[in-house]
């Protein structure tokens, strides 16, 4: 480290101190490009090791049936963190939409039959719900992380006054030839959770929103000044990502069979920790839908190794956090002089 | 342009004001509801419950002064119940002092990771949340154990009453006083303040801004883990899950309290009021009879309506993420 500021400081020209900086750059982009990459191939070696049927199609298939609901929150929370934001709501609005669906559907609680139709509405309602958080953030000025910490609240309390402290069984039979059904092994769940996946990730890679994105997360002032409405991009990223937390939960509630507010317990951090670990950054700018694919595939690994090993569920928490701020720490860009608040 | 002017003046000189606004509203209105709300016995009731609260706010209080925010207050808090309510009836008294040395020790450790590692503070503390449940739900695994009846003269002092309300109520509004002449008197706490209000221009200022921030976790986790210790004492039994709401109630006084959640503006006095809003509006519920299912549904609203308010809609130029 000193000698690195030596040799910083000592240039003695501009020039030099610029070339070193760039180089610096570059260093930094190959290892925040390539570590995760190794990681997945270390991760994958370890549990190959300790798992002698691990590279059987059947295992393959159970690891991409495992990794399916985590790839469906990933899909929005990409973009929060692409903006430098963050969305701690989505327990909240999976576990209503888990809820509301079940409530809607064909149950053992209540005579609603509405079908697919019962589907559509909760999407539409919490993307309008996190369309609200957005306009929230963007026009009140509040910082993301409180205003979606109070909406996450808010729908959990939601959740529970839908099915009022009595878990409502599902009985409808869509749900139940979808979460029965499977193609060439693959379970429909995990089909369609790819599916999102791809859509998400075409959208942030190919259409001017996505790049607005990582515009915004990279300089928001330049965005501004290039005639791009910010605001409007922040309030549709958030409208997203609330949107793919309830196609999470629905899936959840189809898995299960049963609606409840704890389908989104314990579901946003690991995503959280999985995009860090693919390479994101929580300042923004960084990161993208490959990239968070590689890191939900790291922290299922991980999980499925952990499992196997015997560790006590909880600690899985703690070996989680200890990721997050280890990733974190790596990936920070200390030359852009941040202030941690 | 000029009328936007004035109704952002109009919502700043409100969110000045808010905290009296509000404690006199919710108490007009649930006595209005319900008359027995500003009886003896409900009052000291409302004391009990907001003592441990009180804490807990305060503390948090002094984070957010900085611009940070701790996620973990409520899990802090049910990590030292448990502790306190398995090894009271064995340790004794003393271990209130001990909790007070865990609840630094967490301090620091937050305190460390925002500022020296400069991690955002929110990440931080959702990350060693975990660390504290896990503690909680391990030593505790198969939910609250009491407090064995014979052991029960050693906790009862707590909650007897002095003039007229609980102990710990006294205790709790003792650290508060504590806390408000620190915030409002010393250098500490001014600098306290003015971290919050512009880091960069504190340092350059000469300030140890990272000291600070230490500082103000320490502050904030000891307050988390006494609140969870008279936990404890109040319930009389070891809880893992006491602090899942807790969290919630306390930011949402603070914001209640005038806090500006950038950080740089706020009070300890203020907190108090708000304290003793949330309180009354949560134990107001249950006198009216309302679903307890929708206690968080309002906590939340009531934290956003706040938070809009107090936020500052001056400084456009600032970004907010």
């Amino acid at each position: 480290m000193k000698k690195k500021l030596v040799e910083y400081m000592g240039s003695s020209t501009v020039a030099q101190q610029f070339t070193y900086k760039v180089k610096l750059d570059a260093k930094n982009e190959k290892i925040r490009r390539y570590a995760p990459l190794i990681l997945l191939i270390v991760m994958t070696i370890i549990c190959a090791s300790s798992q002698k049927s691990f590279f059987t199609w059947g295992n393959i298939v159970n690891l991409m049936y495992q990794m399916s609901i985590p790839l469906v929150i990933s899909v929005g929370l990409t973009y929060v963190l692409l903006l430098g934001s963050i969305d701690l709501s989505i327990e909240g609005v999976m576990g209503f939409a888990g809820s509301l669906v079940a409530y809607l559907v064909l149950n053992r609680t209540n005579s609603n039959n509405f079908g697919i139709w019962g589907i559509i509405f909760v999407i539409i309602l919490c993307t309008l719900v996190g369309a609200f958080t957005g306009v929230l953030h963007v026009k009140a000025r509040i910082a993301s992380f409180i205003v979606t910490y109070a909406i996450g609240c808010i729908m959990t309390g939601f959740a529970v006054l839908v099915y009022n402290s009595n878990p409502i069984q599902v009985s409808e039979p869509l749900f139940d030839s979808i979460s029965r059904g499977s193609f060439l092994q693959i379970p429909y769940i995990t089909l369609i959770s790819f599916l999102i996946f791809l859509i998400g990730a075409v959208i942030l890679k190919y259409t001017a929103f996505g790049r607005a994105v990582y515009a915004i997360g990279d300089n928001e002032v330049a965005t501004r000044s290039a005639g791009i409405n910010v605001d409007l991009v922040k309030i549709k990223v958030f409208a997203l990502c609330a949107c793919t937390a309830c196609l999470a939960g629905i899936l959840q509630c189809v898995r299960l069979k049963i609606g409840q507010s704890s389908l989104g317990t314990d579901q946003m951090f690991p995503v959280v920790t999985a995009i860090v670990v693919g390479g994101g950054s929580l300042y923004g700018g960084k990161g993208g839908a490959f990239q968070s694919f590689i890191g939900v595939l790291i922290y299922t690994e991980l999980a499925n190794w952990l499992t196997l090993m015997g560790v006590d569920p909880y600690f899985k928490e703690v070996i989680l956090g200890l990721i997050i701020i280890i990733a974190v720490t790596l990936t920070i860009e200390r030359n852009r002089q941040t202030i941690s608040k | 342009m000029t009328k936007k002017l004035n109704l952002s003046d109009i919502s700043y000189s409100f969110s000045k004001y808010m905290y009296i606004v509000s404690i006199v509203l919710v108490f007009l209105v649930f006595t209005i509801m319900s008359p027995q709300f500003l009886s003896l016995y409900s009052l000291q009731n409302l004391a009990l419950e907001t003592a441990p609260m009180l804490l807990m706010s305060c503390g948090i209080s002094f984070v957010i002064f900085t611009g940070g925010i701790d996620l973990g207050t409520g899990s802090i808090a049910s990590c030292t119940c448990v502790i306190t309510g398995l090894y009271v009836s064995q340790v004794g008294n003393s271990i209130i002092l001990l909790m007070l040395v865990v609840g630094c020790v967490m301090g620091v450790i937050n305190g460390i990771l925002v500022s020296k590692l400069k991690l955002p503070s929110f990440i931080v503390t959702l990350c060693t949340t975990n660390f504290w449940n896990f503690v909680a739900l391990r030593l505790s695994p198969s939910g609250s154990q009491i407090i064995p009846l014979n052991k029960r003269s050693m906790v009862n002092w707590a909650t007897k009453d002095v003039i007229g309300f609980p102990v710990i109520f006294w205790i709790a509004l003792a650290i508060t006083a504590l806390l408000y002449f620190i915030q409002q008197y010393t250098v500490f706490g001014k600098t306290i303040l003015s971290v919050g209000a512009n880091t960069r221009a504190t340092r350059m200022a000469g300030v140890d801004t990272d000291k600070a921030q230490i500082a103000a976790f320490v502050i904030c986790d000891a307050c988390c883990a006494l609140a969870g210790a008279f936990y404890a004492y109040k319930l009389k039994s070891a809880v893992p899950t006491v602090g899942l709401d807790l969290n919630l109630l306390s930011i949402a006084a603070v914001a209640l309290g005038g806090a500006s959640m950038v950080g740089g503006r706020g009070s300890i006095l203020h907190t108090l009021v708000g304290v003793i809003t949330i309180t009354a509006v949560t134990s107001g519920l249950e006198i009216i009879g309302c679903n307890a299912l929708w206690k968080d549904i309002i906590i939340g609203m009531i934290l956003i309506l706040a938070v809009c308010l107090n936020s500052d809609s001056k400084g456009r130029d600032l970004i907010i993420k």
